[in-house]
């Protein structure tokens, strides 16, 4: 009897302990709860912590699922469930999110990213290490610093169908390294558009591809900037809008700095085109148009083909 | 009185097994109610065995709701409701979703299908028979192997507005007599489209209005016999920062046809090995780290 009873608790123990497939979130979660969809729990710390590497997080119901930044060091999809609102909160000036642990492969699907107003944080997500985040229908709004910062790794940052919406620096800026793919998103409404940098002292490639975006309002939609000699900076656009804001899209090269278009249109801005520096190709299928300058320095032609 | 008995069970046993239109599942069901609104069941094979032929199975709320394998054995319309979170999931070696008879017309939507990370499995659907398959707005995430793996019959396979991300093969693997079609669709860090062909048959492939970045192979055709033949088609997508945009080889007949197409920033932008690429001369294809090696026909617009 008194084996069975010590059996049963060491199966007990180990089953609170072993990390599970999927871990649930929810607004009436308790973080003492061992996270599952019938006991979840509150904060994205404590699932990160019950959930096996490669596994799943389910935000349930509505709510702000952090409390300061959340470092997330093993490979994971999370989600809100569509309909529902998970929040992340940028809060005392720190990021909401820091990811920083090699060999990461990091989802994020249906989040809403804001910044507290009344006690503010820097960056929705600071990337600095890791295979891959992939950013799928999120929101990021009310950032003061860049929405998503990835910069010094290799690894490459995706963003699909994410709002962005009044952001007063970079929404994304790519810095020294990282392959940043941005597709069907919208950067709305006097916000920051997309920086792909190289600031260092060592040879970096960083490199940028936008398709089907559209940018209204941004100050820089679209800046290449290769502010160090050794660095390397190139941007792709296509089938994208870029329109009523500062610069459409700059290249300024201390380094190397290359910018392609094909089927933009590049409209209502005080400059559409800038190159300052490096090159710009365009496959001549491009509307310039209605802008105070439309090009100013040189547009390559690349053709078709 | 024991003869009544038994009639009583019989008669409740062909009530257990009459065939609705529409059955339901739930994450607060349970796999011996009826499968109706009002008592939905828990695991799709009892929805499956509940459902009429070429009916409707609705999952009303976010859960999981396979134990291991599904064979779906008959036509039938599968779908989470919109906001919810129908999840399959692919479990000890084995695919998440099977199906193999002749003649089915099956249609997914709005599923989530993945690989359970600590008792892996293999894809998450494959399909080996039948006439149809349309895979709508859903994802797959997490796949080791292929995410949808149909070859050697001759039916179609049709996937609209469906992501794939963090899935480390082919997402979709087409061998041996598939007709494909993906529409509107997003490989994020994952891997492509395959038509391959390896057998005596016509392996069909086409994909419009898709992203991939960072694939391996963006889009692989391979015919490996002179009996297989490969035909491909891409038409405004964007093939981005992998290793291959487009693949080609052809010990049979292979073709690919390229229009409105952005091929950028991959180790090899268009790569004919051999078999023909045929570009309609308004591709845009730049800064890759070869941009064309091979030979590319021209075929214009007309």
């Amino acid at each position: 009897m008194r084996i069975t009873l010590v059996l049963a608790s060491c199966l007990i123990t180990a089953t609170a302990h072993a990390e599970s497939f999927r871990t649930y979130l929810a607004s009436y979660g308790n973080d003492s709860n061992p996270c599952t969809v019938t006991a979840p729990c509150r904060l994205l710390p404590a699932a990160l912590a019950q959930v096996a590497d490669g596994g799943d997080i389910w935000m349930l119901d509505s709510a702000n699922f952090n409390g300061g930044t959340v470092d997330i060091a093993k490979s994971v999809s999370i989600q809100a469930i569509p309909g529902q609102v998970g929040s992340l909160v940028a809060v005392a000036n720190a990021p909401a999110v820091s990811i920083s642990t090699l060999g990461v492969r990091i989802r994020m699907r249906n989040l809403a990213f804001t910044r507290n107003a009344t006690n503010g944080g820097t960056y929705g997500i600071e990337m600095t290490g890791g295979v891959s985040l992939s950013v799928e229908d999120s929101a990021f709004t009310n950032f003061t610093t860049s929405a998503i910062y990835a910069h010094d790794f290799g690894g490459r940052v995706s963003i699909k169908d994410s709002s962005f919406t009044h952001l007063d620096d970079y929404a994304v800026r790519a810095e020294n390294g990282p392959i940043t793919t941005i597709m069907e998103s919208k950067f709305v409404g006097a916000t920051g558009g997309v920086g792909a940098f190289g600031t260092s002292s060592t040879a970096t490639l960083t490199t940028l591809i936008v398709s089907d975006c559209t940018f209204t309002g941004s100050d820089e939609a679209i800046a290449v900037i290769a502010q160090s000699p050794q660095s390397s900076v190139r941007a792709f656009v296509n089938h994208s809008r870029i329109e009523n804001g500062g610069i459409g899209i700059g290249t300024f090269a201390a380094g190397s700095a290359n910018a392609a278009l094909s089927d933009v249109m590049i409209a209502g801005n005080n400059t559409g085109v800038l190159q300052n520096g490096g090159q710009i190709l365009s496959a001549g299928n491009n509307q310039i148009v209605g802008n105070s300058t439309n090009v100013s320095g040189t547009l390559t032609s690349s053709p078709l083909m | 009185m024991r003869l009544a008995l038994l009639v009583g069970l019989c008669l409740a046993g062909a009530a257990a097994h009459a065939q609705s239109f529409r059955t339901y599942l739930a994450s607060y069901g349970i796999d011996t109610n009826p499968c109706s609104v009002t008592a939905p069941c828990r695991l799709l094979p009892a929805a499956l065995n509940a459902v009429a032929d070429g009916g409707d199975i609705w999952m009303l709320d976010s859960a999981n709701f396979n134990g291991g394998t599904v064979n779906i054995p008959k036509s039938v319309s599968i779908q989470a409701i919109p906001g919810q979170v129908g999840s399959l999931v692919a479990v000890a070696g084995a695919p998440a979703v099977s199906i193999s008879t002749g003649g089915v017309t099956i249609r997914l939507r709005n599923l989530a299908f993945t690989r359970n990370a600590t008792n892996p499995g293999t894809y998450a659907i494959e399909m080996t028979a039948g006439l149809s398959l349309s895979v709508e707005d859903s994802a797959f995430t997490n796949f080791v192997s292929y995410a949808v793996y149909p070859h050697d019959f001759n039916g179609r396979v049709s996937v609209k507005n469906t992501t794939f991300t963090h899935n480390s093969d082919y997402a979709m693997f087409g061998q041996n007599g598939p007709i494909m079609t993906v529409m509107g669709s997003h490989f994020i860090q994952s891997g492509g489209v395959a038509a391959l062909g390896t057998a005596s048959s016509t392996t069909v492939l086409t994909v419009s209005d898709c992203t991939f970045a960072g694939s391996n192979a963006a889009v692989a055709v391979d015919s490996e016999i002179g009996t297989a033949t490969v035909k491909a088609a891409v038409n405004h997508s964007r093939l981005e920062n992998g290793e291959y945009g487009v693949y080609i080889r052809g010990v049979g007949p292979a073709s690919v046809a390229l229009s409105d197409v952005m091929i950028t920033g991959n180790t090899h932008g268009v790569f004919q090995d051999s078999g023909t690429v045929l570009s309609a001369g308004n591709n845009q294809i730049v800064g890759n780290g070869t941009d064309v090696a091979g030979t590319m026909t021209t075929a214009p617009l007309r």
